[in-house]
């Protein structure tokens, strides 16, 4: 694109939309969601900023592949209704997406836009177009192939297999979804709190999943009651397993098995899943304290802070690299920085500090400094020796990564892993070792975003399409 | 008066006429045991501990009931009286359920569970709420408890939750008649005595009726005359001894009697009264619901002003501010609900800012809802005519609410009126206010806070106060004459009837649903939100409790029971918003579909399982899960020991029929409190080659616990296998033979999820963490780090308490 253009677009004087928000200071004792969302006419006017690129970036970064700038089309023409049906024959969970997508190093990261200036808020039109038929009772349910007679058993009801049971729920195959929890939903519903993703609109996507015909089986433990083998000798075709990382990393310091000691996951789970901040109307005991720690600097890790800010506590997070490092997304580092999260960067927890009676009463931390960039190109962290130094605090939370839950691998021999416990698979058909069963998701790549397992998802779902039609997996090479 | 001079035990102590010998060796700090005498109640002999010898006199009188006279000598230990005295307690004991007191492990075992487990039946003093305040154990604790040759009487059928706010566990009755005694006392026409003679002897209110449908006025003397854990307050009981005790005035109605509130960690756990006797004597509002009130769940907690459609969250200054635009505003066009329950000095500043304005004043009583509002003025707050109101409690409904241009709520509880409001302020409650109430006589009378309060919760006055520093109005001018109690008022000390129903517009039936059981209404909008009952779920076949506090629980789930194996478990919520709880499997059947589990009663989720019955539905049961025990490992022809207690025993079960398959020859060790705690003894020894049975107090097989077994015969097994509570693995641990022997325990650690997903189970194992649900449940004996998992199995020990008092009738309910 000319910069003249872009200049053009400048003068034409619409700067980004800002989504309003809850006060800072209000939504810190509240569970509410954060962003308001946004009318219909603020919607029109972000996306007749949008320039319709012939070969849009954005839609190249989506995960998904998302044809953004086809459902913005739709939004700028005051049509969310077309825009939400664009969106929904490419995403299982545009609600979802358009709340918890890093959209600032996808989408929105390579909108030409953003070069000189701000890009188009694409997460927020996405929201908007997701929720404008949602509330307005406008959906209507994607159309489905005729029966195949095959069945597909997906494990885990998690983002990767909404979307994987969507795509071939549609493609006209049984779906059965065998998910561990007592509720559907997977990290969307234990993992991410409320105030970023209310849970009335996962359970209402899981609806819609209904509706597709799928079956989803609560409660059940595949690995414990039936394992991956046993699926298919029970008839079904083939098997997607996305069964995410669910298996908390700890730092391996002393004293970490301290009372106060938390994983992110049980953490979050105390208070997403099992709604402790309602003890004792709901049974699961909150965890009270007067000033939460919070280790790590991932998505997590903010979650993990800002809810310990909303159960009444004074909420720091350590993290040894710098603020600059952090992988977390920009908006939600800039969320908890508003609602008053204290950040402690640079610094290194050594040792967790316990009482006789086995209560943490303090995290010893290190100063670190950053020396050479490692493998992952960011500057390593070094530790400054003696610059030890103590925190008191009453909890801390350890959000520093998942690895994947090794119940299924344990249980199904025949299925290789990786030396970090991920699954082996084919990186173009997502295919595993036993050739019926297909993997996507956290479970695949380690811990990582919500869109990426849905990408994967539907890369899996398509795999599993040819498996079951007899044709090659593989795309054919392209003519030379 | 003229003091005299008697001998007890060769001291010479002062004495008063009218004195009884106790009287005299209590007040010159000679202890004399003694169960049924009470400093407020008169003699009455009936449990014949405090026996001593006088000379002159036959026998050996009851030192309670014999007076006090000049000369007198009197030995309180003899071998004779000591005897006899031990006698009695062994006859008590049999009667009332003392494992724990002569069990040898007891200290430690206190130790390691530094709080009673909360069971339903107090089968144990370890079960018992009032483990730290029974006096019987005091004095039993004291040497006269080690031997009982008396066999142990245990009725289940004994305990009673059908009446209000007492819990009755007529077990740990020992028939001292304090209760009744300090019930004639106070009401003159008892409401309870004892009904029935010998071994069928209880307390109980005429033809064993419910004591609610009696003359019982629930002022609750008994539950503190009570020495045992006998009659309880079924809320406050776990909360445990209480730091203190601070004499204040219950506000919750016009009467203002005193009241003796109990502290413990800075809340109201319990009231009591000030004397047991009759001008001391409360009401069950008082006693009861006056504590669920200020620590109701439902308590305003926040200072939030509207900004915009929102309301924020902001500092007391900042309310106040706006309070004082929205006064200053709207001058003329103003209504002030005062209430005349509120302290003197909150209703002279009610008048005075009200006074100030031009506003219209109303003081509603007490004990008055909305529907009470002069007619004049509902009518012109429903037609929108007021510009601001200021409303001291749930005055103003909904639907006016949001005709208010400016409404001021105070409140000490969330309404739903509430979120229309421009400013909410949340106040203290009763016994966390300072401030002058009316005596009787219309007197002024100091009332001390009891407590502090919190969250952002303020005395009516204190923000006040503030804002007539700002109007600069002189609150003195508004002085007036507090009223007395009006000549006809009923008492609710003396009348059910005359109890009060409402507090600042609030129902307390709404908040105490105790309340209703004695015929208190519910608010119009009040609807009993039932518990959230699963409609799929799981069905429960079968529900027997095969001793108390354990409950055999038949679940039809036939997908797990195909998949079952020795020594794993599920966890299980009984409703959707249940804990989820972790319960090892005892028992399936592929075939017919069903599972088992015991199911321990040890707090809130345990007991709202053990409360589906047949036909209900489990809300969720997630499982197998765990690793089961290797039974590869046990060799045909090998012999193996496996050791039980409490869900233990039959957690041991389905390992036990398996090794028999296998041809292992299997020894099973059980152990229990009592022999009334024993069971699956028959389905135990139907799988094993012997069945070696342990009590702790020696009242059925060998007197110990697995402790012993493993000590005496560990040495002669090639594989061990130990399940029970921790402190039992640990002592089993303890004397396991150290030779590097396999040996296993099975681990039951706070779960979440129990798929390896939180990591809440850590255990330290060898020196390394392991996941007790995935990596588990099964460990080395000899490597668990039990101090540990004791510490960590006891995070929430005090959280936990505040969900407890949610169960009537063993149903669980809602507040």
């Amino acid at each position: 694109m000319s910069e003249e253009k872009v200049r053009k677009i400048k003068a034409s004087g619409l700067p980004r939309m800002k989504m309003p928000e809850q006060d800072p200071v209000r939504r810190a004792s509240n569970f509410e969601e954060v962003p308001y969302g946004i009318s219909l006419e603020m919607a029109m006017d972000e996306a007749s900023r949008c320039l319709q690129c012939p070969k849009p970036r954005c839609k190249a970064a989506c995960p998904v592949n998302i044809n953004i700038p086809q459902f913005v089309a739709e939004i700028s023409k005051g049509d969310p209704k077309a825009a939400a049906e664009k969106l929904k024959t490419q995403t299982a969970l545009p609600a979802v997406c358009g709340r918890v997508c890093p959209q600032e190093s996808q989408c929105e990261g390579s909108c030409v836009l953003g070069i000189r200036g701000e890009p188009v808020a694409i997460g927020a039109l996405e929201r908007f177009a997701a929720d404008y038929v949602r509330l307005n009772n406008l959906e209507k349910a994607p159309e489905k192939a005729a029966p195949t007679g095959k069945r597909v058993a997906i494990i885990g009801c998690g983002p990767a297999g909404i979307t994987a049971a969507a795509d071939l729920a549609i493609a006209g195959h049984e779906v059965e979804i065998f998910e561990a929890l007592h509720l559907p939903g997977g990290v969307l519903m234990y993992g991410i709190p409320q105030f970023r993703l209310p849970k009335e609109i996962v359970s209402h996507e899981v609806e819609s999943l209904k509706k597709l015909g799928v079956k989803i089986h609560l409660n059940y433990i595949v690995g414990k009651l039936r394992t991956l083998e046993s699926l298919l000798e029970d008839g079904f075709d083939a098997v997607f397993l996305g069964s995410g990382a669910g298996l908390p990393m700890f730092l391996g310091i002393p004293g970490e098995n301290s009372v106060g000691v938390f994983s992110a996951n049980e953490f979050l789970t105390r208070f997403n899943l099992m709604k402790a901040y309602d003890f004792p109307e709901h049974g699961t005991t909150p965890i009270r304290a007067k000033h939460i720690i919070t280790v790590g600097g991932g998505n997590v890790a903010m979650d993990s802070s800002r809810t310990a800010l909303r159960v009444g506590a004074k909420s720091t997070i350590v993290y040894r690299r710098a603020l600059e490092q952090m992988p977390a997304r920009k908006e939600e580092i800039h969320h908890a920085q508003q609602e008053g999260v204290e950040f402690q960067m640079l610094t290194n927890p050594k040792r967790v500090i316990a009482g006789e009676d086995g209560r943490v009463v303090a995290l010893e931390c290190v100063r670190m400094e950053l020396g050479e960039p490692d493998a992952s190109g960011r500057r390593s962290p070094v530790e400054i020796k003696g610059s030890e130094f103590q925190i008191p605090c009453d909890v801390v939370v350890v959000a520093i990564g998942n690895r994947p839950n090794p119940l299924i691998p344990m249980t199904s021999p025949n299925l290789k892993t990786t030396k970090k416990g991920t699954i082996e698979c084919d990186p173009e058909t997502l295919q595993t070792s036993i050739p019926q069963v297909f993997a996507g998701g956290d479970v695949v790549s380690g811990a990582a975003t919500v869109i990426s397992a849905m990408g994967q998802a539907k890369i899996a779902a398509r795999s599993i399409n040819r498996f079951l039609r007899g044709e090659p997996l593989k795309d054919a090479p392209a003519a030379v | 008066m003229s003091t005299f001079k008697i001998t007890i035990d060769g001291r010479q102590v002062d004495a008063e006429p009218g004195m009884t010998v106790l009287q005299a060796a209590k007040k010159a700090g000679i202890f004399i045991p003694s169960l049924c005498a009470h400093d407020e109640l008169d003699p009455y002999g009936a449990c014949r501990l405090c026996v001593v010898e006088i000379d002159g006199m036959r026998g050996t009188p009851t030192s309670c009931t014999t007076p006090a006279a000049e000369g007198m000598v009197v030995r309180t230990t003899s071998e004779q009286l000591e005897t006899q005295r031990r006698r009695t307690i062994e006859l008590m004991m049999s009667s009332h359920p003392s494992p724990c007191l002569v069990c040898d492990s007891r200290a430690d075992c206190e130790n390691e569970k530094k709080t009673p487990t909360r069971a339903t039946s107090a089968t144990r003093c370890g079960a018992c709420s009032n483990r730290p305040g029974c006096e019987l154990r005091k004095i039993a604790l004291g040497s006269y408890s080690r031997d009982i040759g008396l066999p142990m009487i245990y009725d289940p059928s004994k305990v009673e939750r059908d009446d209000p706010f007492i819990d009755k566990d007529h077990n740990l009755c020992v028939l001292c008649g304090r209760c009744f005694r300090v019930c004639e006392k106070i009401h003159s026409k008892p409401a309870i005595s004892i009904a029935n003679r010998g071994k069928k002897a209880k307390i109980s209110a005429a033809f064993g009726r419910s004591w609610s449908s009696e003359e019982c006025l629930f002022c609750g003397a008994c539950i503190d005359a009570c020495p045992t854990g006998c009659l309880t307050d079924r809320w406050g009981k776990w909360f445990g001894e209480p730091d203190k005790t601070v004499e204040s005035r219950c506000a919750m109605c016009p009467k203002h009697c005193k009241i003796m509130l109990r502290i413990k960690d800075g809340k109201v756990v319990s009231a009591g009264m000030a004397a047991l006797n009759k001008e001391s004597a409360i009401c069950p509002i008082g006693r009861f619901a006056l504590p669920q009130m200020v620590n109701s769940p439902r308590r305003l907690r926040k200072i939030a002003v509207r900004r915009g459609r929102e309301q924020v969250p902001v500092p007391p200054e900042v309310a106040v501010e706006r309070l004082f635009e929205i006064l200053s505003q709207n001058s003329g066009k103003i209504l002030v609900i005062s209430n005349a329950g509120a302290t003197y000095e909150s209703r002279k500043a009610m008048r005075a800012i009200s006074g100030v304005f031009g506003g219209k004043l109303v003081e509603m009583p007490l004990d008055s809802d909305a529907s009470d509002l002069p007619a004049d003025i509902a009518a012109d707050l429903a037609a929108g005519n007021y510009s601001a109101v200021f409303s001291y409690g749930d005055y103003v409904s909904e639907e006016a609410a949001q005709k208010i241009g400016h409404l001021a709520i105070f409140d000490v509880m969330k309404t739903p009126a509430q979120k229309f409001a421009e400013v909410v302020l949340p106040i203290s409650a009763f016994a966390e206010t300072s401030g002058t109430l009316a005596a009787p006589d219309g007197s002024k009378m100091a009332v001390p806070a009891a407590v502090a309060s919190s969250g952002d919760q303020r005395p009516l006055n204190g923000y006040l106060c503030d804002l007539c520093k700002k109007l600069g109005v002189d609150v003195k001018k508004y002085d007036f004459d507090l009223e007395p109690l009006p000549a006809d008022f009923k008492s609710p000390t003396e009348d059910k009837k005359a109890l009060p129903r409402r507090v600042l517009g609030h129902f307390l039936a709404d908040y105490v649903p105790d309340l209703g059981l004695l015929g208190l209404p519910h608010s119009p909008k009040w609807h009993e939100k039932a518990a959230a009952k699963a409609s799929g779920g799981f069905e429960i076949l079968e529900n027997k409790m095969l001793v108390p506090n354990f409950h055999e629980l038949t679940v039809k789930a036939p997908e797990a029971a195909k998949f079952a194996r020795p020594g794993q478990f599920a966890i299980l919520m009984a409703n959707s918003d249940s804990e989820r709880s972790p319960f090892t499997l005892v028992d399936w059947n592929a075939e017919e579909g069903w599972v088992k589990f015991i199911i321990e009663e040890v707090g809130r989720s345990s007991a709202e399982i053990g409360a589906l019955q047949k036909g209900d539905r489990l809300a969720v049961l997630s499982g197998p899960l765990g690793t089961p025990l290797d039974l590869g490992r046990f060799k045909e022809g090998s012999k193996a020991l496996l050791l039980g207690g409490c869900y233990g025993i039959a957690a041991i079960y389905p390992i036990a029929r398996e090794l028999k398959k296998a041809g292992v020859r299997t020894v099973c060790a059980i152990e229990a409190s009592s022999s009334y705690m024993l069971y699956y003894k028959d389905k135990l020894a139907s799988v094993c080659d012997e069945l070696i049975v342990s009590t702790r107090d020696g009242s059925e097989g060998r007197r110990g616990g697995c402790i012993n077994v493993m000590e005496e015969r560990g040495a002669e097994f090639d594989e061990i296998v130990a399940i029970g509570c921790v402190f039992m693995m640990k002592q089993c641990a303890s004397k396991a033979p150290a030779d590097g022997r396999d040996m296993f325990c099975s681990l039951n650690p706070i779960m979440v999820d129990g798929t390896g997903m939180c990591g809440a189970c850590r255990v330290t194992v060898g020196g390394e963490t392991k996941f007790a649900c995935v990596d588990g449940p099964f460990f080395r004996l000899d490597k668990v780090d039990f101090g540990e998992l004791g510490k960590r199995r006891s995070a929430y020990r005090l959280i936990e308490i505040e969900a407890m008092p949610r169960h009537l009738n063993g149903k669980c309910y809602r507040g």
